[in-house]
């Protein structure tokens, strides 16, 4: 799917390499001089991280304060009665919000009391502020690891010899998804301008198509204005747009090119990219 | 949480003055993790239907078939994200979200009718579950030759919130 005609990518500001923070290289290699795939561990590799995470038991307020003073990519995880991960219910076609509205204060799940348990977990990515990280390069073959040989740092109040991977903030043995882009309204280009005199078609649209040429985890969301503002979607927010709804908003991609439209009084729209981790994938056939 | 720690911050950014976003690293939040070394935590799968999951029997409307399971190799359930994408579309379907993630539309006739495909987890496996939707009035959904291809990420990090 390219790009509808009329419809052009945000401008792109990619970052550079950065030559400050922590690396880490391969046993044989100088951290000074070493590629990306010759290092254990780079802190400019744009990891994802969670900047705040709650668990919000079913029957709670469902606006939740995160407090993080920016608008965070958030997941959030619904759960069974048995703290399972259930984010359809197939007898009564419930679906869960996965990707609830924020703002630079709250999650917003429900109006009213939670229906089931979530776990939240708001990103450190910001949904209000353009990046463009360069596109590291694929890893064929992963490299053996050394269980003595690394860097590893462990959570408030935990033993940095503890053998539960839940107990560290950063472990070289792991690694995170990676941010490739986000873009907003900021940097969209003056030919997705929408101007057609009234409300219901004034906006705009925030575009991407990915340079690697291969489909990866999109994601759209509109900024929220006062025409459209409600409890749990108030002004300045950020409100999931779900992939080839009927309805608005909603965001049109194949996982390469991706364009979500926003109108109807609302101030912006943003696109989070984000691609694999640094390491090569299990791939497996399966039949059913 | 204790003010300790290590923060580097994104440059031009004041590493004491630097919200979490503005933060490369920071001891204060936890990096998502995939463990390097184990064969299920990132896994890109093709999955071929050689076979038709049961359509529902009216006056029950929906019939839920597991299609894909891996044990995770935890003792929690942990996080998970998926992404799929549906390479070849049920034959004679006339809707798809040929993209979509944890949960999505593969194949629709009328508005009395759909399969869906959605993810789930417990504390011994990951799921791949198809649910097929038919209020009595709609057609069915043959999924013979359906083919869909996924990304699972299965995290280290669980749900307690912690």
């Amino acid at each position: 799917m390219a790009l509808p005609a009329g419809i052009f990518p945000n401008n792109s500001s990619p970052l550079p390499n950065q030559v400050v923070g922590l690396k880490l290289s391969q046993p044989g290699y100088s951290a000074t001089n070493a590629s990306d795939t010759q290092l254990i561990f780079n802190s400019s590799w744009p990891s994802v991280a969670s900047a705040f995470t709650k668990l919000v038991p079913k029957g709670s307020a469902g606006i939740v304060a995160h407090n993080l003073g920016y608008p965070p990519f958030t997941r959030a995880f619904p759960m069974d009665d048995n703290g399972g991960f259930l984010p359809f219910i197939a007898s009564t076609q419930d679906a869960f919000r996965i990707y609830p509205n924020v703002d630079a204060e709250n999650v917003y799940l429900s109006n009213g009391p939670t229906t089931v348990a979530y776990m939240i977990d708001c990103s450190n990515i910001d949904l209000s502020t353009d990046v463009d990280y360069p596109v590291l390069p694929s890893v064929g073959v992963n490299t053996a690891y050394d269980p003595n040989f690394g860097i590893k740092i462990s959570k408030d109040n935990k033993s940095v010899q503890s053998k539960d991977p839940r107990d560290f903030v950063l472990h070289s043995r792991y690694r995170s998804p990676l941010i490739q882009a986000v873009k907003t309204e900021k940097t969209m280009p003056s030919g997705n301008i929408r101007n057609g005199g009234a409300p219901n078609n004034t906006g705009g649209i925030v575009a991407y198509v990915n340079s690697a040429g291969k489909a990866t985890w999109v994601y759209g969301f509109i900024k929220v204005g006062p025409t459209l503002a409600s409890t749990i979607n108030p002004v300045d927010s950020y409100h999931y747009c779900p992939y080839f709804s009927q309805a608005y908003p909603t965001t049109r991609t194949d996982g390469i090119s991706t364009y979500t439209e926003y109108l109807f009084g609302d101030t912006g729209a943003t696109i989070v990219v984000l691609r694999d981790p640094f390491f090569a994938p299990t791939i497996k056939q399966a039949f059913y | 949480m204790a003010d300790v720690g290590i923060k580097i911050s994104t440059p031009g950014i004041d590493s004491r003055k630097a919200n979490k976003s503005q933060l490369l690293m920071s001891s204060s939040s936890p990096f998502l993790k995939l463990d390097t070394q184990s064969q299920t935590s990132f896994q890109t799968v093709l999955l071929l239907f050689n076979n038709d999951p049961p359509e529902p029997v009216y006056p029950t409307i929906y019939s839920l078939t597991v299609v894909y399971k891996f044990a995770h190799g935890f003792k929690y359930t942990p996080r998970v994200w998926s992404l799929f994408q549906v390479v070849t579309p049920p034959i004679g379907t006339h809707f798809t979200q040929s993209y979509f993630q944890d949960v999505g539309v593969i194949g629709a006739h009328t508005a009395d009718d759909e399969v869906e495909m959605y993810i789930s987890a417990d504390s011994t496996y990951v799921y791949i579950n198809v649910n097929k939707f038919n209020d009595g009035l709609g057609d069915p959904n043959n999924l013979i030759g359906t083919l869909i291809k996924f990304t699972i990420f299965t995290f280290v990090d669980d749900l307690s919130g912690t």
